[in-house]
């Protein structure tokens, strides 16, 4: 039997030497597979798999991919399953991420992400869309399930005019001028200069996934980067590259997704409000504009050519 | 950044973490919860401050939380691996090199130190943080953690000169 009490006897340097060599044998619980086998292949992703997903394909470094091997997300059958704890951490961060304020933070890699949209949740904040209601279209053709304007569940920020959110906006605001849309029924900005107008759903557009709404734009002072472009996919979700008027856009339809864009500064800024629908985003210089609706991708392309 | 990439990121050293600061506690579910409490804190988090340390006292403190009473203590533990490898030749006197008996003693003797002892130690050596960062990670003062350091490891070789029994396995 060795003589253990030499350890109580090693020099410092030694039994410090003899403990970092302790840590690197103790029992550890073990912790997910890498993100190293992520890989292009099937679309096919049981929901089971599809938050481990969200967490492999945000290993993903920002070389530049096809989109196509990028909406293409294979499963490696040699990965371990993800760990349930994990799993549910994320899903809660999801659905955080649907209440809190607009986070951004310092970190530089990935760009832009569609993820998985969270479920449903109320916009929790007191202090949103509760302004102005004498600006609320009087003869809304289908009257929203809320007491307030249209929108003012989403948590869009303050309910200003068209001329307000123009004068207050870091950036020209621009309106679809299809004539059969006419002026947005509601205008709002936030505290980060996000300007939405809404049209509430009408005869021609039909309602979107909030009861009530019609059409949702929202212009963003900032940029999607399609070099950085990152699809964490949802089974049901798809994305599809489209051309808005010479510049490249981003058609996404089915599930609803998250979205995350680079603001101003070069900070990624997490999109928190949930989105209602289909959309189509494309950036025109520092701006980005997102269209959300359920026209369909050529009918949002044809509106979205006619803002300007 | 997905906030989802800096999980997978950090998952790793935020388990060992906290099983490393309160391996008596439940790991996974000190991180799944400083996950989301470092989400939400985000906002405090942007002017380009070492992310690693802030997440890791985050997590360290929902492991500390987890602590359970002593009576249901399991403490540190080798790796199960450990057991199965040949036994190694007599170590010399002065080597840093430990045979797996040592190995276990000393384990033993650590899972025996009080909890402020065993996580500066763990902090420090087996998580092989920096002062600074042990610091930061604990939640401690800088000027603590080297005399808390310096107490616990000769406490830790008080226990190791009073041992006359085999190692604590337990």
């Amino acid at each position: 039997m060795a003589d253990v009490r030499r350890l109580a006897q090693l020099p410092d340097a030694a039994f410090e030497e003899a403990l970092r060599d302790l840590g690197r044998s103790l029992a550890v619980p073990a912790v997910p597979a890498s993100a190293a086998g992520l890989s292009a292949g099937t679309t096919a992703i049981d929901p089971a798999r599809r938050a481990r997903l969200r967490i492999e394909a945000a290993g993903f470094g920002p070389a530049r991919r096809g989109l196509a091997d990028r909406l293409g997300l294979g499963w490696p059958t040699s990965a371990r399953p993800m760990r349930r704890g994990l799993v549910l951490a994320i899903a809660a961060i999801l659905v955080l991420a649907a209440v809190a304020g607009a986070i951004g933070f310092g970190l530089p890699g990935l760009r832009i992400v569609f993820g998985p949209g969270p479920t449903p949740t109320p916009v929790l904040s007191p202090s949103i869309g509760a302004a102005s209601p004498s600006s609320s279209p009087a003869a809304s053709p289908t009257p929203t399930p809320t007491a307030g304007p249209p929108g003012s569940t989403l948590g869009l920020g303050r309910q200003v005019t068209l001329a307000e959110a123009t004068a207050q906006a870091p950036f020209p605001v621009a309106v679809p001028s299809d004539p059969t849309l006419g002026p947005p029924d509601t205008v709002w900005i936030d505290g980060v200069g996000r300007v939405t107008l809404v049209w509430a759903a009408k005869p021609g557009l039909p309602s979107t996934n909030e009861p009530g709404i019609g059409l949702i734009v929202t212009e963003l002072p900032g940029r999607i980067e399609p070099d950085y472009f990152q699809k964490l996919l949802n089974a049901q979700t798809t994305i599809e590259d489209v051309d808005v008027g010479g510049a490249a856009g981003y058609w996404i339809s089915g599930d609803p997704h998250q979205f995350i864009y680079v603001d101003a500064s070069g900070q990624p800024v997490f999109e928190t409000r949930r989105l209602v629908g289909d959309t189509l985003a494309w950036s025109v210089g520092p701006v980005t504009y997102r269209l959300e609706n359920a026209l369909g991708r050529d009918e949002s392309i044809r509106l979205a050519e006619t803002i300007g | 950044m997905a906030y989802e990439s800096l999980v997978r990121r950090y998952q790793d050293a935020a388990v060992r973490t906290a099983y490393l600061i309160a391996p008596d506690g439940d790991a996974e579910d000190a991180v799944q919860e400083a996950f989301v409490k470092a989400y939400r804190a985000l906002g405090r988090f942007r002017d380009g401050s070492p992310f690693r340390p802030w997440l890791l006292r985050i997590v360290a403190n929902e492991a500390r939380n987890r602590r359970r009473s002593a009576g249901r203590r399991a403490g540190l533990a080798l790796r199960a691996a450990e057991d199965r490898r040949p036994g190694d030749a007599a170590p010399s006197p002065e080597s840093a090199v430990l045979d797996r008996e040592e190995r276990a003693w000393l384990v033993g003797a650590i899972n025996d130190l009080g909890d402020a002892d065993r996580e500066v130690i763990a902090a420090r050596y087996f998580l092989d943080l920096n002062e600074a960062e042990t610091a930061d990670v604990l939640g401690l003062p800088r000027g603590t953690v080297k005399s808390r350091l310096s107490r616990a490891l000769g406490r830790l070789r008080d226990r190791l000169s009073a041992t006359t029994e085999g190692p604590n396995r337990g």
